[in-house]
């Protein structure tokens, strides 16, 4: 059987030691990562602190928070899809009926044999796999940048600048609801904020001096094209994470004062994750040559976003970005233009 | 007529289920040995306190290790005695749990046999 990448996590929840060790004992041989929960509120915890656990094993009946609330907690907090196996002893079909109607993908009976635990794992990847169409979507990302020339590492230091403020955010307005996993993927899915350049004309998007008043209209397009295109998809695959890509190619050209584009959306408005875009792609587009411009050094950059504080940029988001001030500068150091 | 010893435990589907892994197979066992003292307490203060919720999720809790470890005859009993509590109807709950005591015992002693064995 083949094995199955070193990353692939798997979180194991239950209260007995036992399980756990006999399904550490047999992942950990093929590969995965094997993570451990005595009960729900643990899972919980594990799924929130690390976003990239996409495979769940869990009991149903377990102290503190039960199985069917952690199912129930999953799904209505996840924006990428995990995919839940329950575990149950035999003849339960009480309690698999329940758990399946909250949620779940699959079962296993105890005692658990390793083939069948091993093939039902591997059917949750393949399932799991098919939301790798979003890596198509990432491939449109790359050719809006190829085609607009801000080549370099343009994308990979906004998408890092956008989780530090998001995280930033998350722990210092927890009344937002922000989590980390969100803050991940504001961060995931920024690198589509300029998707609909894709539809600007070349003489417009390579144009070395200034725009026209109707090359500028034309350009500025782009907001609403991108976004567009985001929400079909979205409302074809209903992935929640395209929504929040909707949402950042749509309005991160809003500004906080209701003077931007394309709606002249202001304040609470406009979406946390567009607000945060707004600024790191700012942050990111000053401190970086472009063919129309050169690059500005940081202390510059920050003093012209601290003037916009609260005309352009949400304050909440400077005041994060003040507080991230080194981390963006190693940011920086690390993906050089 | 003496019981088969693999419908107290079955050593044989155990081994088969971990991969012939006989460390895995002792840690089981060692933890197993640990962990029934607080289940069957619970069990018994929950009989005491017919209380039937609390038998439902004990029995239940010792029940899944016990299928961990393929040892049928605490299956068996711990299952009667989750029912019990499920339905609430506790009139045999005691005498089901002196038939779990001696199954204990009986794994107890398979588990015994089987170190002897490796010694």
């Amino acid at each position: 059987m083949k094995m199955a990448s070193q990353e692939t996590k798997v979180l194991v929840a239950d209260d007995e030691k036992t399980q756990r060790l006999v399904f550490r004992t047999i992942l950990e041989t093929d590969g995965y990562n094997v993570l451990e929960a005595e009960n729900g509120s643990e899972a919980l915890e594990k799924l929130n602190a690390e976003p990239d656990i996409r495979l769940l094993l869990t009991d149903l009946s377990m102290p503190e928070l039960d199985g069917y609330e952690l199912i129930r907690s999953v799904r209505q907090n996840e924006l990428r899809y995990t995919y839940i196996i329950v575990l149950t002893a035999m003849d339960d079909r009480g309690s698999l009926l329940r758990a399946l109607s909250l949620g779940a993908d699959d079962y296993l009976t105890k005692p658990v044999f390793p083939d069948e635990l091993k093939l039902r794992l591997k059917g949750g990847t393949r399932l799991l796999r098919l939301e790798s169409q979003e890596e198509l979507i990432f491939a449109m990302a790359k050719l809006a940048e190829y085609r607009s020339e801000e080549t370099g590492f343009h994308l990979e230091r906004v998408s890092h600048y956008t989780r530090v403020f998001a995280r930033d955010i998350s722990k210092t307005h927890p009344e937002l609801g922000l989590t980390f996993i969100m803050a991940d993927e504001i961060a995931r899915v920024s690198p589509l904020h300029d998707l609909g350049k894709v539809a600007i004309p070349d003489h417009i998007l390579h144009k070395p001096s200034r725009l026209s008043l109707d090359e500028c209209s034309v350009m500025k397009t782009h907001a609403t094209i991108g976004g567009e295109m985001l929400r079909e998809i979205y409302e074809k695959t209903g992935a929640p994470y395209l929504w929040i890509a909707h949402e950042i190619a749509m309005c991160h050209h809003e500004r906080w004062n209701g003077k931007g584009y394309p709606n002249g959306l202001s304040e609470n408005d406009i979406p946390i994750s567009a607000r945060i875009m707004a600024l790191a792609d700012v942050y990111d587009a000053l401190t970086s040559k472009r063919c129309y411009k050169d690059q500005i050094p940081h202390e510059k950059a920050k003093s012209m976003i601290l003037r916009e504080k609260g005309e352009h940029f949400d304050p909440m988001v400077v005041d994060a970005f003040l507080r991230q001030e080194d981390v963006c500068l190693a940011i920086r150091k690390r993906f050089p233009n | 007529m003496s019981e088969r010893s693999d419908e107290i435990f079955d050593r044989d589907a155990l081994l088969n289920a971990i991969g012939n892994n006989k460390e895995l197979m002792a840690e089981l066992i060692k933890i197993y040995m640990e962990k029934f003292p607080d289940f069957l307490s619970q069990i018994q203060n929950a009989i005491a306190g017919k209380d039937g919720d609390s038998l439902r999720f004990s029995a239940h809790a010792l029940r899944g290790m016990s299928l961990n470890v393929f040892a049928h005859g605490v299956v068996r009993v711990t299952w009667a005695l989750e029912e019990m509590g499920e339905s609430g109807n506790l009139n045999h709950a005691e005498k089901t749990c002196t038939a779990l005591e001696r199954e204990i015992r009986r794994l107890k002693t398979a588990f015994k046999l089987l170190t002897e064995e490796k010694q």
